[in-house]
Order: structure tokens, then sequence, then C-alpha cells
């Protein structure tokens, strides 16, 4: 990793707030794992284990009755549950941009968000993986999905992108948690170091895979995680594209337009940040991480949202306009029942939550405001669910026959399984901020000064112009 | 592990000294360009159908490099990258020639009736006009006799039925709603008609003109400011400059995007006025990624082979624009598959005509299509996978070429298989001694004012405060 001394007039700056050491960093992550948790967590664990408990109940009924019970229905037999699908993995794809592309692109910022955004891919992922289970009917015939070879001479069928989902979804699953745990070892390693009672000491030392630091553990962790980090990056287009095509390999106007794939990537990545900072925000004020994520962490996630927002912007105007282009009637009429039609406060809220809200972070005044960005994030999640609701249900509620029209509604059910599964989200995203190291600590501190191999020979004490700050030596930190 | 990669002392200019021949290489570039330009001027009168074509080949090509060198530099803008600052003004440079392409394009503004099918129902006399320009061209007679225009002709269904029916807003009433079509004799012929009818106000000669002034004015203004800026920094240093670029960077990304996104929905998708895919703006912009950062590889290096930027530009900057342009080559096969797949996939004939014009259409465009395919993605995407192989510069050289020959080929593939088109989905393919003059002629002229700026200007943003990070690069 390479450091130098940060422009300040070119918006630059120390990625760790100056003054702090190399151990600062270790004590302020660690200690949320080593002490008593805050008030504050005790009662949000407490409402979304509640609201899991909840989710579980209805989980139970629904399956004892069958999904009849959620408001799916003809014409519209896709509705919340696919919505809730299609949100929870946008939600997941930050954790493997940030992760991965980010990584490759030398974004050392991520450094400070990259753990807390792998563990809410994770998270995200299981939330979204139960709606298709459930929604598939029987959940106990869902190895029906996969390729394995039986009696019955029964395959799936492998030209459906659904079954495509299941292979990428799964795959995106599994490294990304990879890719999380690769990172968290040598952080399991500080932890059981640091650990005052044998529970601890074993229970980190377990996971910690006997890491002890030395320069061949190191050297193969940085390989392992490059490649990881290779992996991931398609797999970032890949998933999403892929649940795109659910939609747009059909012959239904509003669904079949080749530009979803690109575009359901874009809103995923906008989804997921949004989400990010959501969280970030609470968990640095909670416990205090304001040294290491810094107010320009913040504003370059909402650079990354004002430029994925503006992407998604951009690919509602090909839509529409191509809509129009195309002089179908099928497709033009489905835009503007969308524009105009009974779901037209939902396609309003999609424009101004994704489209328009993103765009106060042109001014810097704004995307470094913590309230602001606060309220933003939020909004832009609503947002992106309603993206795929309208999607979702505008396309199917008034399609080619209107014999066949008829509009959703969500029964108390619906509603339950979508908070239920906020519930679920906010109690394994709480159990990981408790648990787990939240920063990456090792990643973090390859980042800082310190970390330079050069510091104080020179760059650091000699600039007098800005000349001479350009001519600080590059500085490598690897091992 | 840092090098010294300046001597102390002698600070490089790098500017191309009075005895290298890169000092008179526009001249060469404007000769063929002037060659060119009198073969084409040739051709222009003895066979206008295809001279048009041809030209808007070679036309859109060399407008996808000059759009990828500014897609370079805003993008090094919006990152405040340091490691790219010595490369950035090669990609400058061929951004600085993007206002040639407001003369170049008058060809094409002269000769739209020969490109653009939507403009035959304004001409009463559309048939003979057709047949004049075409007819007088095929010396080579190959089965191209005038019943196939004129099935072409109403095959596409733009015939003057269409003026016909009264006009009526086709968006506030449902499909079902509609009275069944009498005006063909055939369900598609009313089907084609009523959609063309529908967009005439857009696909129209002055609007499309119009448009086109809209996004030279864009380009223009964007590669001015961006040039004369960094240029301007050489002299003046400090970093009031950089602010200013980085600051107008995100609006001018905007602008871009748009731009290129209708541009190319006008001069190449309209070419099939019928057909329609809301991706096509996102893989002309992939193809210009892709033409940039090869032409910006390929100049590099044969400028550091005669000896200039030795000192700015190294093996490191090799190997991360390489990645760039390994990422582009991916990022254009994944748009372009999410284009064919979906449009493969759902069958609508609407849309699969695009596709089966280009494989079943006849003529060897089949083999065009795979050639595209397996040369330019499956062969570069392992030519620049391995790290070794991108630090290799012979190796990243030729790959680079390889790919711009593929993407020629890819243009060739967009915009040619309507220049022989026979029927709405049936084509040939020969290749017209014009196709060569006109590349020769665009690209001359082009390369020749992009060549020419290279001798009035240092070859590394000088002054640019974050030249000493790129000088000094190194991919960890």
């Amino acid at each position: 990793m390479g450091w130098r001394k940060p422009m300040e007039q070119l918006d630059e700056q120390y990625l760790v707030s100056e003054g702090t050491s190399l151990a600062d960093v270790t004590e302020i992550v660690s200690k949320v794992t080593e002490q008593k948790a805050p008030r504050l967590w005790w009662i949000l664990f407490g409402i979304s284990t509640a609201v899991t408990g909840i989710l579980g109940l209805t989980i139970a009924y629904l399956l004892w009755t069958g999904i009849g019970i959620w408001g799916n229905n003809s014409p519209v037999a896709w509705a919340w549950d696919i919505t809730n699908f299609v949100w929870w993995i946008g939600i997941g794809h930050a954790g493997t941009l940030i992760s991965a592309v980010l990584y490759l692109f030398r974004q050392y910022w991520r450094t400070a968000i990259n753990r807390f955004s792998e563990a809410m891919t994770i998270f995200a992922v299981i939330c979204a993986l139960m709606f298709p289970t459930i929604h598939a009917g029987r959940p106990w015939f869902l190895y029906f999905s996969l390729p394995i070879p039986n009696q019955m001479n029964m395959w799936p069928n492998f030209k459906s992108p659904l079954l495509w989902d299941v292979f990428a979804v799964s795959t995106y699953f599994t490294v990304s948690l990879l890719f999380w745990y690769v990172g968290l070892v040598p952080d399991f390693a500080t932890l059981r170091d640091r650990a005052t009672n044998k529970i601890r000491k074993w229970a980190y030392g377990f996971v910690a895979l006997g890491w002890r630091g030395s320069n061949r553990h190191w050297s193969n962790y940085e390989r392992a995680y490059l490649i990881l980090a290779a992996l991931s990056t398609p797999l970032v287009l890949s998933v999403h594209s892929v649940v795109s095509f659910d939609f747009a390999t059909s012959v239904e106007p509003g669904w079949h337009t080749t530009i979803f794939p690109p575009y359901f990537v874009a809103g995923a990545v906008f989804s997921g940040f949004a989400m990010v900072m959501t969280l970030l925000i609470i968990a640095r004020t909670v416990y205090g991480m304001h040294d290491l994520i810094r107010i320009r962490h913040l504003e370059l996630m909402n650079k990354i949202m004002l430029t994925t927002g503006s992407l998604v912007g951009y690919a509602y105007a090909m839509e529409f306009f191509i809509a129009w282009y195309s002089g179908n009637p099928y497709e033009r009429f489905v835009f503007i029942n969308r524009a105009m039609g009974d779901y037209w406060w939902a396609y309003w809220s999609m424009i101004t939550c994704n489209v328009i809200s993103p765009q106060f972070f042109w001014f810097k005044k704004l995307r470094t405001n913590i309230p602001f960005m606060f309220v933003i994030s939020i909004v832009i999640n609503v947002g992106m669910w309603f993206e795929r609701f309208v999607i979702i249900v505008t396309s199917l509620h008034h399609d080619y026959l209107p014999s066949a029209w008829g509009n959703f509604s969500p029964t108390v059910f619906d509603v339950l399984t979508y908070c239920g599964s906020l519930g679920l989200f906010f109690t394994a995203f709480l159990l990981f901020l408790r648990w787990f190291p939240m920063i990456a600590i090792a990643e973090v501190k390859m980042v800082m000064p310190q970390a330079d191999p050069h510091l104080g020979h020179h760059g650091h004490d000699d600039h007098d112009e800005d000349e001479d700050a350009m001519t600080a030596e590059p500085a490598m930190a690897e091992e | 592990m840092s090098k010294p990669a300046k001597k102390e002392g002698k600070a490089p200019t790098y500017r191309i000294p009075a005895d290298s021949p890169w000092a008179n290489a526009w001249k060469m570039a404007a000769g063929l360009g002037a060659l060119g330009i009198a073969a084409s001027a040739v051709g222009m009168f003895s066979d206008t159908h295809r001279f048009a074509f041809s030209w808007l080949f070679a036309f859109m090509f060399f407008l996808a490099l000059g759009l990828g060198g500014l897609f370079f530099v805003l993008g090094q803008h919006l990152t405040g990258s340091g490691w790219g600052v010595p490369l950035r003004r090669t990609a400058e440079m061929l951004m600085a020639g993007l206002p040639v392409f407001l003369i170049l394009f008058v060809p094409i503004a002269v000769n739209m009736h020969e490109l653009y099918p939507w403009l035959e129902e304004h001409g009463a006399g559309h048939g003979e006009e057709h047949e004049g320009g075409h007819g007088g061209g095929h010396e080579g007679g190959e089965g191209h006799e005038a019943g196939g225009h004129e099935e072409h002709g109403s095959l596409l269904g733009f015939g003057t039925q269409a003026q016909a029916q009264e006009a009526r807003d086709p968006w506030d009433v449902h499909p079902n709603e509609r009275e069944p079509d009498t005006r063909t004799h055939t369900p598609e012929h009313a089907a084609h008609a009523e959609i063309m009818e529908s967009k005439t106000w857009f696909l129209d000669h002055g609007l499309f003109l119009v448009r086109a002034g809209v996004y030279f004015l864009a380009w223009i203004l964007l590669a001015y400011f961006f040039f004369t800026w960094s240029t301007r920094q050489d002299k003046e240093k400090g970093l009031a400059l950089t602010q200013r670029m980085e600051k107008t960077a995100p609006f001018a990304t905007f602008v871009f995007g748009f731009s290129l996104t209708f541009a190319a929905f006008d001069w190449m998708m309209s070419l099939e006025p019928s057909w329609y895919s809301t991706i096509f703006g996102v893989i002309y912009f992939a193809i210009a990624a892709i033409i940039g950062h090869a032409v910006i590889i390929l100049l590099t290096l044969a400028m550091r082979r005669s000896g200039l930027l030795r000192e700015a530009i190294s093996v490191e900057h090799f190997h991360d624009i390489g990645k760039l342009l390994h990422g582009f080559i991916v990022f254009w096969a994944y748009v372009s598959v999410s284009q064919f797949l979906l449009i493969w996939y759902a069958g609508i004939p609407e849309e699969s005509t695009y596709y089966h014009l280009r494989w079943w259409g006849g003529g060897g465009w089949m083999n065009i299509s795979v050639v595209v395919i397996l040369a330019g993605f499956v062969i570069p995407f392992f030519l620049l996978m391995s790290r070794n192989f991108k630090r290799n510069l012979p190796w990243l050289g030729f790959s680079a070429a390889w790919i711009l020959v593929v993407q020629i080929g890819q243009l060739y593939w967009l915009v040619m298989p309507y220049a022989d088109q026979t029927g709405l989905v049936e084509t040939q393919l020969h290749l017209h001694w014009l196709d060569f003059a006109a590349f020769f002629a665009v690209g001359g002229v082009y390369m020749a004012v992009v060549l020419w700026n290279m001798t009035r200007f240092p070859l590394v943003p000088v002054g640019d405060p974050r030249l000493d990070r790129g000088l000094h690069h190194e991919v960890v």
C-alpha cells in the first residue's frame, strides 16, 4: 500500500485522524467486543430479536397455510416477495464492491468500511434467499433446483434464469463469506491475543486458524486476498445481472429491455451504499469511531451514491425514451401507465428518492453533513425498494389483455414477512457488532503514515511549499 | 523500494525535439488524409451510397477514439488520480482532436438520404433517388437488381401510405383498443408503417442536424476547456486549475454520457429505424473506452521507442492501463452479451432482426460475427490476463494493436450490414475500396490534428500537482 502526504487543497486527507497511533486503532476496534454492550445495543437487539420471532411465526403459519396468505395473485403473481428478494440482494452488493472492486482500484479509504459492508452483504443475502425459498411453495423440495443426480431422472431447467439465480447467488454467498473470513483472520488473532479469559481465548483462537502474523502468513494472506478480490469482481456484475434476467428475458413490456443488467448492477451498488451509510453512521456515533471513519470516508461514499444514483437515472431515462422510440404500443403504454396509472405514487416516489435525492450531494456542504446524509441514505433505501416494486408490479398489473388486468394489494402477512426480514438482518448485524472486529484493524494500519518505512526520513517535515510536498517519496508499506 | 526516476539537475521538458520523427508525423497523417479525401471524393460521385456508409463507419470509429480520450481525461479528474497523470496528456491530445469531427460530419449530413431509411418518408421521389445512388455504384453487380430495392423499401414499410392515416396520439390509447390497420396488405407492413409514423418527429431531417449540432457543441466545449486548462497549467503550475478541472469533471461526465448515447442512437441505431435497444449507448461507450485505452497504450509505447517519455512513463503505468483495457474488454463483452442474450432469449421479431441480419442475413456476416466474439473478447481476455503479460511491453503493444484492429471490425459490423441491405434481414458483404479511402480520410485528418498538437505542447502535464506521484508510481 502506498502512502503519501495528502494535498489538502485538493481535498485529500489522512485516512485516519492525525495523532492516532497503531495501538489506538487496535484499542478502538477491539474494545467494542471486550466491554459490555451499550444500553442502546440491548434495546435494538431486543427489538430486532422480537421482530425476528414474529418472522418465524409468520413463516410457520405461511408454510402451514400456503403462500396464498400473501397478496400475490394473478395477474400480479410476483409482488412483495420478489421485490424484497431483489432489494436485499441489491443491498448485499456494496460489500463486494467495496472489498473487491475498490481494492483493485487502490481506493485505500475502503479499509475503514469494508469489514462492515462485507458483513452486511452476508446478512442481506441470507434475508434475500429467504423470499424465493418461501415463494417456491415447498421449501423442503428446494434441492430440486440443484443439478443433483437422482433416480427420478429429474433435472433442473438450465434454460431458466431462475436456475441461473440459484447458481449466481449461491456462488456469490460462498465467495463473499470466504472473502470476509479471510480478512477477519488476522483481526481474530488480535482479539485472541488480547483475550483475558479462557473462553474468549479459545473461541477467537479457534477462528483465527493459528495465525501468528509471520512473514509467510502475511504473504499468503495478501495473495489470497488479491485472488479473492479478482474472483469477487465479476460476481459484483454477474449476480445482479442474472437477477435482472429473471425479468428481462421475458416478453413482458417494462421487463424486457436490454439495459437491465448494468442498470440493476448500478442500482444494487447504489442501495448497498445507502444501507452501509445508514448503519455506519449509527455505529460510528454509538461506538465513537470518528478517528477511523472520518467525514472524508462518508463524503466519498456520498459521491459514489451520487454516481450510481445518476446511472440509475440514466437507465430510467433510457427506458422511457426507448419505450417511446420503439413505437411499440405495449411498451409505450406500460411506461405511461407507470408514471400516470394506478401506481403513479410508487413511480414518483422512486424517481424522487433515487434520482432527485442523491443530487443534493453535488454540494459539499450537504455531502459532509451527517444528519442530512443519514436521512438521504434512508430515503434511497426506500426509493430502491419502490424501484423493484414499480418494475415488478406495474409491468404485471396491466399487460397485454385488459380483461386480465388487476391491481395488487399487500396483506398483513406481506408486511410481516418484509418487516421480519429486517428484524433478522438487524439481529445478525448487531451480533456482528458485538463479537466481531467491525473495522479491519490490520488493513486500516496499512494505510496509516506509520506504516511507511520511510516515515521520518523525508517528505514529512521538509515541505515549505507545494512542490516539496509533491516530491515526497512514494511509500511502500508491505511486509 | 522507491527508485529515482528523474536524474537530479536536468529536468526533462517532455517536448518533441525538432529532429524527432514525431515532429513531422502529423504531416504524414495529413498526407494520408489528403489521399484518402481525394479518393473518397471520387467515390462520392461514383458511388454515393457506398461512400456514405464507408464514411460513417470511419467516422464512428475515430469519433470513438476521440471520445475515449475524453473519457480517460474525465475519469482522471473524477478520481483525482495520481498514477495516470503522465498518461493524461496523450488522452488530452486525442480529446483535443474532437472539434475536427464537426467538419468530418459534413459528408454524413450531405448524404443522409443514403444512410437513413427513415428519411425516405419525406422525399416523395424516394424510389428514384435511392436507385440512382445505389445502382450507379455497383460495378461488381452481385445480384443487386432493382427488385431487391423495391422489396427493401416496402419491407421496411416506410412507404407513402404512412401519411395516409389521421394523426393520433399513440400514447393515450391502449393497444387493444385500436382498430385494425387496413392500410397495407400484410400485418408486418402495417406494424412497421405505424411504428415509423409515430416517431417521425424525432427522426426528422432538421431535428437530426440540430441534435448533431448540440453534440458537437458539447464535445468541442469539453475538449476546449479541459485542454486549455491543462496546457495552461503547464506554465502556471499550482493547484487552482486542478481544482477547477476536478470541479467541472462531474458535470462534464453527465454531458459526455448523454451526448455520446444520443449520438450513437442517431447515427448508428437509426440505420435500422424500427430496431431499438436501451443499452446501445452503453455499448458504444464501451467501444470508445476500449479504443481510447488501446490507442493511448500504442501511442505512448511508440513514443517511448523513439526515446520520448522514457522518464515519465514506465512499465508500472503500462501495467495499470493494461488492467483498465482488460477491464473494458470484459465490460464491452458484458454489455454486448446483455443485449444479445436478452434479444435472443425473448425472440421478438422486431428486435431480433438486428442479429438475424448479421447472422443469417448472408454475405458472410456470420463469419465476422464469430470473429468479433473470438478475437474481440476471448483471445484478448487471455492476452491481457496475466500480470507478466501486461508488464511485457511488446506483448502489451501487440495486444493493444490486436484489440484495436478487432474494434475496427466491430464498427464495420455495426454499420456496414446496412450498406448492402437487400431486405429486412438480408444483406451482403463486400469490402469496397471506399472503405479504406474513407478510413484514411477521416483517420488521416483526425490524427494529423492530434499529432500536430503533440508538437506544440509538452507530452505530459508538467504543471500537474500530482505529476510527481505519477512519475514515481509503482504497482504493488
